[in-house]
């Protein structure tokens, strides 16, 4: 499934023993080179070694052709990244040369090797320091792609299929299962005795010749004890499928419970690779699937699997020849069923496509119905429903016309059944040796072994379903948290001083964000974060939160590594107001409070104010009982920003973050929280970003962040002195914006 | 200015605005190195000069292959002027700048489709491409085939590389087959 996997081992390891054998040095790392520098596909392999370089591409059976850079000559190692292919350049004694080249897989390890590289050519990095993780994003054995930045891969590791596994979640319910199955045996049992009493009926009462034995009261009692039968298999049934169903329910539930435990658990940057949509569906919808399979589709399937096996033993024991001759025609059927249910299927699919097709055209007319009235397209839009649907309707045409030419051939091959009892039976009917009630009782058994045929024929694809279900499931649940708390992490008070000492950090895996940031705050001090848009202002602040873990360097609270401090503990000291405000569905009351539940009203009220929400909300009908949310009162994005800054004070925490905290807030609300602030901030850790230059008025220290780098650093008198500096043109810049917009013609 | 309904790049009064700074053969010079990379010599505004290494960027890969191509600076990929069309360079240039691009983007084109395995959601694909045999994974095979038109399709594999089929037609029976339920 991946590349050249066998050859990749040996690859490697015979360009390891040339490399050694002809230059006398054992590489520190090797990786392969996919791909030449025209993007051609060869076999080619890249050797790093304390000195020098060498890229060699195959060409013979122990033959390369060897390329040979020393690194004393390499300078400015780039990790270069194009459409579908990555390479490594450098400056090879002045000129700009390509190293080596690869393809996407190899991703990581190029990115890897760069370091390495230039640690060695800076002399930063001693050779017997590398120490090459040769990491993929993707499991060499399956193919799939690592979680995160772990190196495990989950479906590989060996945890049992996934209905082992399904099997361990429901076994608590084991009794009821046992019961259930047993009631599946008693009900099947008692539907292949009802035939028997029919023959009984027919031969002995119906179909007598001589009418003088008639006894009508036996007769009754024939006909009471079918009733009887079927009338408990009706009641039997009844437990049964209650019993399935409490199963299923609950081991669902179980399951449901498991995943969303399991999410929340999880770390922010696992979470939010999946999207919200993908999440839900396997919350709700995989559940659903899996939930549906465990209390409908198998316990039929394992129906009529029983029925098949029972009437067959009873029929073989009755007439061996007959039962040979009514099974053996089964296969065929089956396959028959096979091969129209898989072209019915992608009939199916093409149908379900185009109609999803048309549901976006029409779900996005809506949505934008906005733009479509402003841009006056109408027409335009109508055209491409109507070319959607027509779709649907040729698509369903052919699908029906097809189904109805094919599918009663098929229903047909389920008679085949009768037709050869009826021979069978008729000729010895004839003959005397069997009876009508015979004909009766194995025609009967005969419509219950071909019946399941139907359905055999879907079984593959069924439990196909269900294991990607069941597996998508625990691919969740199986998630390893990527920020864990270290093993002696403890709950601690937090003083507030914090520090990041050369720390690197990137959400993807090969670019980082962050390059060498390092910077002290304590407490009572205020840390403006500046920047262009993009540069990593968020994404510093979340390393403060410990949302993700930095890739490399130390992030100390109090002189202690910030995993040393549980992540509970870390938030329930901090306050946040982040960029969007999220209200839960609640009233005013319930949001602030959701910072600290025990909080009472004095409190409530008091963070209210000094965040200069009391007054807007003082003027709500409802004042602090508002329903908001979803459903609720729409607030606007200012009072929303207010109520976010009294939740974060609400706690009363160690450190405040504000990630544009005042950006929805107008100059003259700014300025009225500003005072507030300078409350809110004495004693505290602050880390303010901005782009509104005025909010960080009273900040101590400014950090400008360019290129992911530490630009300059300072309080704003200091930046200011650094004339032409990025600080320095960002307040100009936005003192020129005030004054264009002083000047700005009235009315 | 707005004329015949198409806002004209040259003649417009709010040129600087949407000022693109054309690269053509009247300014521009690309060459390759001799290991391979472009280089630019050119005037955009400030006298003839050279620019040194820089990189090519398609503003639409998708449709329009050789029009549109984005030059830029090698560190900060900052635009410093446009290729509208490959026809408007001198033929060194073009030939240069093709090659440039050819190195850049790396998208086997599938051929054949030996199988497409199904498992869990993820599906392991073994083709036929330009470039010899290929095998990848796709997660969420459902969301990584692409239709960019009615008959090119994009395929995305789990590492991010991309495969391309130019047109679906003129696929074997047996191929598209496979490929029909994703589609």
């Amino acid at each position: 499934m991946k590349k050249i996997v066998i050859d990749e081992e040996s690859l490697l390891d015979i360009f390891k023993k040339i490399i050694e054998q002809k230059f006398s040095v054992r590489p520190l790392f090797c990786m392969e080179s996919r791909l030449s520098r025209d993007d051609e596909v060869q076999q080619g392999a890249v050797a790093v070694c304390d000195r020098f370089i060498y890229c060699g591409v195959k060409k013979g059976e122990q033959e390369f052709e060897i390329t040979e850079y020393q690194l004393s000559k390499l300078s400015d190692i780039r990790f270069n990244v194009n459409i579908g292919s990555v390479s490594i350049e450098a400056q090879v004694g002045g000129t700009l040369t390509e190293l080596c080249r690869s393809e996407m897989i190899d991703r990581l390890r190029y990115s890897e090797a760069v370091k390495w590289i230039k640690g060695l050519c800076e002399n930063t990095v001693k050779p017997e320091n590398v120490h090459f993780t040769d990491a993929q994003a993707t499991c060499p054995k399956c193919g799939r792609p690592y979680r995160g930045k772990s190196v495990v891969c989950n479906s590989c590791s060996d945890k049992g299929t996934v209905f082992k596994r399904l099997y361990k979640v429901a076994r608590p319910q084991i009794k009821l299962i046992i019961v259930s199955m047993l009631l599946f045996f008693v009900v099947t049992a008692l539907q292949t005795v009802v035939p028997m009493i029919q023959k009984n009926m027919i031969d002995n009462y119906i179909n007598v010749e001589d009418t003088s034995a008639f006894s009508v009261r036996a007769f009754f009692w024939v006909v009471v004890s079918l009733a009887a039968v079927n009338l408990i298999v009706v009641l039997v049934s009844i437990v049964r499928n209650c019993l399935i169903s409490i199963v299923g329910a609950r081991t669902v539930t179980t399951l449901r419970s498991m995943v969303y435990h399991k999410i929340q658990s999880l770390s922010l940057s696992t979470v939010s690779k999946l999207p919200t949509g993908d999440l839900m569906r396997r919350i709700t919808g995989d559940t659903d699937t899996l939930s549906d399979f465990m209390t409908n589709q198998l316990p039929r399937v394992l129906e009529q699997l029983l029925t098949f096996v029972v009437v067959g033993l009873v029929m073989f024991v009755y007439n061996p020849l007959l039962a040979l001759f009514i099974i053996l025609p089964t296969p065929i059927v089956v396959a028959a069923f096979a091969i129209t249910r898989n072209k019915t299927r992608q009939l199916y699919h093409a149908q379900w496509v185009s109609e999803t097709e048309a549901n976006t055209v029409l779900h996005d007319i809506f949505q934008g119905v906005r733009v479509v009235k402003v841009f006056g397209t109408e027409e335009r839009e109508v055209k491409k429903y109507d070319k959607a649907i027509s779709k649907i309707r040729d698509i369903s045409i052919h699908n029906e016309v097809y189904w109805n030419k094919i599918m009663p051939y098929i229903e047909f091959l389920l008679g085949v059944g009768s037709y050869i009892v009826m021979y069978f039976v008729g000729t010895k009917i004839l003959n005397n040796e069997m009876t009508i009630g015979d004909l009766t009782m194995y025609s009967y058994y005969a419509s219950l072994i071909y019946s399941p045929l139907r359905s055999a024929a879907n079984l593959p694809r069924m439990f196909q379903r269900a294991a990607t279900s069941t597996s998508k499931i625990f691919e969740i649940i199986d998630e390893q948290q990527e920020v864990p708390d270290a093993e002696d992490a403890v709950d601690m008070p937090i003083k507030g001083n914090i520090e990041f000492r050369h720390v690197y950090f990137g959400y993807n895996d090969y670019e980082d964000v962050l390059k060498d940031i390092s910077f002290t705050v304590g407490p009572g001090e205020m840390l403006g974060i500046v920047g262009r848009s993009g540069v990593g202002k968020s994404t510093l602040i979340n390393l403060v939160m410990r949302l993700y873990d930095a890739n490399s360097g130390e992030i100390l609270i109090d002189g202690r590594n910030i995993k040393s401090i549980t992540q509970h503990s870390l938030r329930s000291q901090m306050g946040v107001v982040l960029q969007e405000t999220y209200l839960f569905t609640g009233t005013i009351y319930d949001n602030i409070r959701y910072a600290k539940p025990e909080a009472d009203m004095a409190e409530i009220v008091a963070a209210s104010k000094l965040a200069g929400a009391h007054d807007f909300i003082m003027k709500l009908p409802d004042a602090y009982n508002t329903y908001v949310g979803e459903k609720g009162y729409t607030l606007s994005g200012g009072e929303r920003q207010r109520l976010a800054i009294a939740r974060a004070v609400l706690s009363n925490p160690r450190i405040l973050i504000l990630d544009e905290a005042t950006a929805s807030l107008d100059t003259e609300t700014e300025s009225k929280i500003q005072e507030a602030m300078k409350l809110l901030c004495r004693d505290r850790t602050t880390f303010a970003i901005a782009h509104r230059l005025s909010t960080l008025r009273n900040a101590t220290k400014i950090i400008v962040l360019d290129h992911g780098k530490v630009a300059e650093i300072g309080s704003h008198d200091e930046l200011m002195r650094n004339k032409g500096g990025i600080y320095y043109n960002l307040v100009l810049a936005q003192r020129q914006m005030s004054r264009f917009a002083k000047t700005a013609p009235t009315e | 200015m707005i004329k015949d309904n198409k806002i004209s790049a040259e003649y417009s009064d709010i040129e600087s605005a949407i000022r693109l700074t054309r690269l053509d053969k009247t300014n521009a010079c690309f060459a390759l190195t001799e290991n391979g990379f472009l280089v630019l010599n050119a005037d955009l505004g400030e006298g003839r000069r050279d620019y040194g290494r820089v990189k090519l960027h398609r503003a639409f890969p998708f449709t329009r292959l050789d029009e549109y191509i984005s030059v830029l600076t090698p560190e900060d990929e900052d635009e410093l002027g446009v290729i509208l069309s490959l026809g408007d360079l001198d033929e060194g240039s073009a030939a240069a700048c093709k090659k440039e691009l050819e190195r850049k983007y790396f998208v086997p084109k599938l051929k054949k489709i030996r199988s497409i395995k199904s498992k869990f959601g993820y599906t392991y694909w073994e083709c036929d491409t330009d470039c010899g045999v290929m095998s990848f994974t796709v997660a969420d095979t459902f969301k990584n085939v692409v239709k960019i038109s009615e008959i090119r399709l994009l395929v995305i594999d789990a590492d991010g590389a991309r495969y391309e089929i130019p047109d679906i037609n003129l696929l074997d029976s047996r191929s598209r087959r496979k490929l029909e339920i994703y589609l």
